[in-house]
């Protein structure tokens, strides 16, 4: 089998400094990936970059995905082909409402995939369905894109879009951070419930925690722009008692 | 030689068109001496240059070149282009002005009160007598375009709202330019509330692409527990130039404005609200969506000269590249107007870094117990947020129109009738539509 995803040499830079420096790493359809290491090591450049974030230059290397050249393709193009990035910090866009915003969202994805527009009935349908699931009112959907949301709050924002946009390849950036441990479970089942043999999930994350959940297959650490050790799951217990330092 | 060769060059096409048309302006006797006493001032002031203050960032260009005559003929207009200028899905009685002429026949009055019954300003000059004094508000101390107007003004129409009357159904007046070149409108608009009485007043000005000048005031007086609100859309066309005025006198009651403003080719909108007894209250929310080498221009002026009043102002304005906007906002607090309340926040967007946006509020107070805030803003569309809706699969061109969209929502949101709202989300939207992608251009800054 093909991969989904092959990231080859990587390099990025932003603003003039080189960040990523020669990271490889390959996905296949159905796998679960966690990334862990250091802060500032270069992980959310690394999810970023692989949703196009424009101001990260790629100075050398090539990513796959779908067997296509992934940085030829603008922000939305890659989202419209089934990647999706759970950000960080998610972006308040006062003004939008979620509803708003999510329709929008799926419906322009849907158009450049040539799909038929989901009309408003069944857009609400689907996304009363997946709030539920996630424990999110409607009352939170009807409110400006992540404004006066808590942390919490926003990383199952981030769950809700996910689980509206259905996508091959979700690449999840410390979505467990600031959770307590009842968001961190309906988080968890939001993941677990993508999963399927056609997609693959990139978990970027800085503790174990999440992984007593999400059980994934592979674990990689990255250290200073590079993946430095790969493994099973076994890893990330390595990591929690031992560090960084002395693992990688 | 005549006995104006000495006025300036500028306002000579006006005045070969006053003389011209001078026996055809409605009105006798002492207006018609009105008339002539605003001509010669207004020879006198000529159009204002760019060093009157109030004149700064307004582009009057277009009326130093052109020569703009008024409209005797009428346009046959399809009922169609009417409908389309008007707003979508407002049912409300509606009177239609093509080219600055009132069209009764096109108007429609079915679902007014019984004792509301608008005027023809036109009828009203030439029958008006002795009670056209207290109708028509002597601008003597008016500049060039006051006088002008006043010279001029032959079309418009009278609205009395009698002492009581709470006016339920909203009423419509679609400003249609069609088919006018080198024409002009000089309207003058009459809104009278008497105590307690309210009405909501909803206008459309559009228009197709000649080169025509719109020269509206609107005159208003509010008594006491009165309620006027005004939503203006101003959407002519490319090549016009549109001047308008709202004069308020308020006693104890309230007017709110509601103003969207993206047409002409260069335009200037203006609120001048006097308050004359204590509890008065202006709201004006405005918004300024300039296309490029478009200049948009807006001026306020509050004048809080009796203690208790309260205003609140809030403007928005998108640029796109190479545009020009502008807001001026005059805040005026007299001595003994204690106890004001007002309110000031302008905030613009500037979409490209060659669009220019002024922003002056000016706030003068001179009573000592008072409220009264001001803010100012000029930013950027935010690169986090562009990303982050590009990230879920809108296009640059949809994630900014989102932005921008939302960046005027609130105001929008503002708008007291849905048809009106829903006029002024589309209007925004036609507008991004009509925007490539470079006039959007927006280096992601990095
Ligand atoms: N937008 C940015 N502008 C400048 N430097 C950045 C930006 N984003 C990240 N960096 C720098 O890149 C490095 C890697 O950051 P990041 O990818 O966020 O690390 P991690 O997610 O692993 O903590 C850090 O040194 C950080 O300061
Ligand atoms: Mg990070």
């Amino acid at each position: 089998m093909t991969h989904l995803l092959n990231i080859e040499n990587l390099h990025v830079a932003i603003q003039g400094e080189e960040i990523l420096k020669g990271l490889n790493l390959k996905i296949k359809a159905g796998e679960v990936h966690a990334i862990m290491g250091p802060n500032g090591a270069g992980k959310s450049t690394l999810a970023s970059t692989l949703a196009g974030r424009e101001s990260f230059e790629v100075l050398e290397g090539t990513v796959r995905y779908q067997d296509e050249d992934l940085l030829a393709l603008d922000a939305h193009e890659r989202a419209a082909k089934g990647i999706f990035l759970g950000f960080q910090y998610p972006t308040e866009i006062p003004g939008v409402s979620n509803l708003n915003f999510l329709r929008t969202a799926l419906n322009a994805q849907r158009r450049q995939r040539g799909e038929a527009e989901m009309d408003g009935g069944t857009f609400m349908k689907l996304a009363r369905e997946k709030a539920q699931n996630l424990g999110i009112s409607i009352e939170m959907l009807k409110r400006f894109v992540n404004v006066g949301f808590s942390g919490g709050e926003k990383k199952r924002n981030e769950m809700m879009q996910m689980a509206v946009l259905n996508p091959t390849l979700a690449i999840l950036d410390e979505t467990d951070s600031g959770l307590d441990i009842d968001a961190l479970k309906v988080v968890s089942d939001g993941i677990n419930a993508l999963r399927s043999a056609d997609k693959a999930i990139l978990l970027i994350t800085h503790y174990q925690r999440l992984l007593d959940y999400v059980t994934p297959d592979h674990v990689h650490v990255l250290a200073d722009g590079k993946i430095v050790r790969s493994g099973g799951p076994e890893l990330a217990h390595e990591l929690e008692e031992k560090g960084y330092q002395a693992v990688a | 030689m005549t006995q104006h060769s000495e006025s300036p060059s500028d306002v000579a096409a006006f005045h070969a068109a006053y003389d011209h048309l001078k026996p055809a302006l409605p009105g006798a006797g002492w207006l018609r001496e009105l008339r002539h006493v605003a001509m010669t001032r207004f020879l006198s002031l000529g159009l204002p240059g760019r060093r009157a203050e109030q004149w700064r960032y307004a582009d009057l260009g277009p009326l130093r070149k052109g020569s703009f005559s008024p409209v005797t003929l009428a346009q046959e207009t399809e009922q169609a282009r009417i409908d389309a200028a008007a707003v979508p899905g407002l049912d409300a009685p509606r009177l239609v002005f093509i080219n600055g002429r009132f069209q009764r026949a096109l108007s429609r009055m079915e679902g007014l009160p019984a004792d509301l019954a608008p005027q023809s300003l036109r009828e009203v000059l030439i029958t008006g007598g002795g009670s056209l004094r207290d109708l028509i508000t002597d601008l003597r101390d008016g500049d060039a375009f006051d006088q002008l107007n006043t010279a001029m003004m032959s079309e418009g129409v009278v609205i009395d709202v009698p002492k009581g009357l709470k006016v339920e159904t909203p009423v419509e007046i679609v400003y249609l330019v069609d088919d006018a070149d080198d024409r002009a409108a000089h309207l003058r608009v009459v809104v009278r509330l008497g105590e307690g009485a309210s009405l909501k007043l909803i206008e459309s000005f559009k228009g197709d692409d000649s080169r025509f000048f719109t020269n509206l005031i609107t005159q208003t007086t509010i008594a006491d527990d009165a309620h006027l609100t005004l939503i203006r859309r101003q959407n002519e066309g490319a090549e016009t130039v549109h001047i308008s005025r709202i004069y308020a006198t308020l006693g104890r009651g309230a007017l709110a404005v509601h103003h969207l403003a993206t047409g002409g080719q260069s335009a200037r909108h203006e609120l001048r609200a006097d308050f004359t007894t204590e509890g008065g209250d202006v709201r004006y929310q405005g918004i300024q969506l300039a296309r490029p080498h478009q200049t948009l221009d807006t001026l306020t002026f509050l004048d809080h000269a009796v203690p208790n009043c309260t205003s609140d102002q809030a403007y928005r304005g998108v640029l796109a590249a190479q545009a020009v906007a502008s807001f001026q906002g005059k805040v005026l607090v007299r001595r003994d107007a204690q106890k004001t309340d007002a309110k000031q926040k302008s905030d613009s967007l500037l979409l490209d870094r060659s669009a220019t946006s002024n922003a002056k509020p000016e706030l003068e107070i001179y009573a000592d117990d008072v409220q009264c805030a001001h803010g100012s803003t000029v930013g950027e569309l935010s690169t986090d947020q562009l990303f982050y809706l590009m990230a879920r699969g809108l296009s640059p061109l949809e994630a900014k129109a989102m932005l921008v969209e939302a960046f005027i929502a609130a105001l929008c949101d503002g708008v007291p009738d849905e048809a009106a709202r829903n006029a002024f989300i589309e209007t925004a939207r036609g507008w991004l539509q009509n925007l490539d992608i470079h006039d959007l251009a927006l280096k992601e800054a990095s």
